[in-house]
């Protein structure tokens, strides 16, 4: 088994599937960025991305919790289903902002109207649905993200919202975290993508790689 | 689970010290210790203190009901149901004694309007509260609710309950 949900409910992902996930999500990520930086006409580069099996109560270290975000949340469903969020710093959303906005930069001071919200909201789900696409197209199955929820608070309890809709349905202790940390090259935006797929969910993605690569990774 | 206690006898001169609980965990602390939880969305952030023996005990409850048994890995402060008597029982073995015990409680928000289906913050903090009064524990203060994410402080040197979201800092 590469997905191993244990008597003590430890989870544990194989080498082959933890690479599997980082590679799918790299690609996925690249496009979304890309598409970010085809709105916003600027040069953004993607750090290299990260997955790891974290528990629950430790989760809240990998991520600056108290943080102000301006974050996008979707859920997937299809080929394999999770959650998906696009997270921007508070100076970042606001330079974002600014340029959709067509405005000075600086202009923009808060995250209050409707207007401003819609502007990330439109961002975070332009990039969630490049980042399903590019994986849909990749794997040939289908990645549907639902339609989008938009929130300007701290990113601990965005987390937390994602997490708990993972292990609720798991009774987990650990999730899986796909990040992706990315950031125009004068450091004027900054973000992350954070992936949390259903693990169970994984065992349809598996099948779908093996097929592809056409190797058995089943021991 | 940790228990953090305070070394010093001579309170006064005790560096304060902050203990944080992540998801599912709980900290219990005597005078003048801080015991906080940071970025609580739909969880709930529940204190208890004893106000003669100063001893305070916070948990991060995320779920209302846990539906397997998971006593034996130390996280039994997850679910909403079991926090309570979980989180009393430690803080009897610290002196703390029930009938001096109140509770205060925070989060059960709903940082992600649109897509709370499930309503976890707000079916959290009905649980949390019959879970008190089963206990006998009197619940003499609350913030739950809403849409703002909140970080929260137990002081154990007063049983203040400091609670703070974007929009500000409430003491409750």
């Amino acid at each position: 088994m590469n997905i191993n949900m244990g008597d003590d409910s430890m989870l544990e992902l194989s080498p082959f599937l933890k690479d599997a996930l980082r590679e799918i999500g790299n690609i996925a990520s690249c496009h979304a960025i890309t598409a970010l930086a085809e709105m916003t006409g600027m040069t953004i580069d993607i750090n290299v991305p990260t997955v790891e099996v974290v528990t629950i109560g430790d989760v809240e270290k990998l991520v600056e919790v108290e943080k102000i975000v301006a974050g996008v949340m979707v859920a997937l469903d299809g080929g394999f289903s999770g959650y998906l969020l696009v997270l921007f710093p508070r100076r970042s959303a606001l330079r974002i902002v600014d340029i959709l906005m067509g405005k000075m930069p600086g202009e923009t001071k808060n995250i209050e109207t409707e207007m401003e919200q819609s502007a990330l909201m439109e961002t975070g789900n332009i990039l969630a649905s490049s980042f399903c696409n590019a994986i849909a197209d990749f794997l040939r199955f289908t990645l549907m993200p639902s339609p989008p929820s938009f929130a300007f608070d701290m990113m601990g309890a965005m987390v937390e919202s994602a997490i708990i809709t993972v292990v609720e349905a798991q009774e987990a202790e650990q999730i899986i975290l796909f990040r992706c940390d990315f950031q125009e090259n004068t450091n004027e935006i900054y973000g992350y993508i954070l992936l949390f797929p259903h693990p169970e969910s994984l065992k349809g993605l598996l099948s779908t790689l093996e097929s592809k690569v056409g190797v058995n990774q089943e021991g | 689970m940790v228990i953090e206690q305070s070394k010093s006898e001579s309170e006064s001169e005790c560096e304060v010290r902050r203990y944080y609980a992540g998801i599912g965990e709980m900290r219990v602390a005597h005078n003048p210790h801080q015991l906080i939880i940071m970025g609580l969305g739909s969880c709930i952030g529940l204190a208890l203190y004893d106000s003669h023996a100063r001893v305070g005990g916070i948990a991060h409850i995320m779920l209302p009901d846990g539906k397997c048994d998971d006593s034996n890995t130390g996280k039994s402060c997850k679910f909403a149901n079991r926090a309570v008597p979980v989180l009393l029982n430690e803080m009897l073995k610290h002196k703390a004694r029930k009938e001096w015990i109140v509770a205060k409680i925070a989060g059960g928000a709903s940082v992600f309007s649109t897509m709370d289906m499930l309503q976890i913050g707000k079916k959290n903090t009905i649980v949390v509260k019959e879970s008190l009064k089963k206990e006998g524990i009197k619940l003499v203060a609350e913030d739950t609710g809403g849409n703002c994410a909140r970080t929260v402080t137990l002081d154990t040197c007063n049983g203040e309950f400091i609670v703070k979201t974007k929009e500000g800092v409430k003491r409750i």
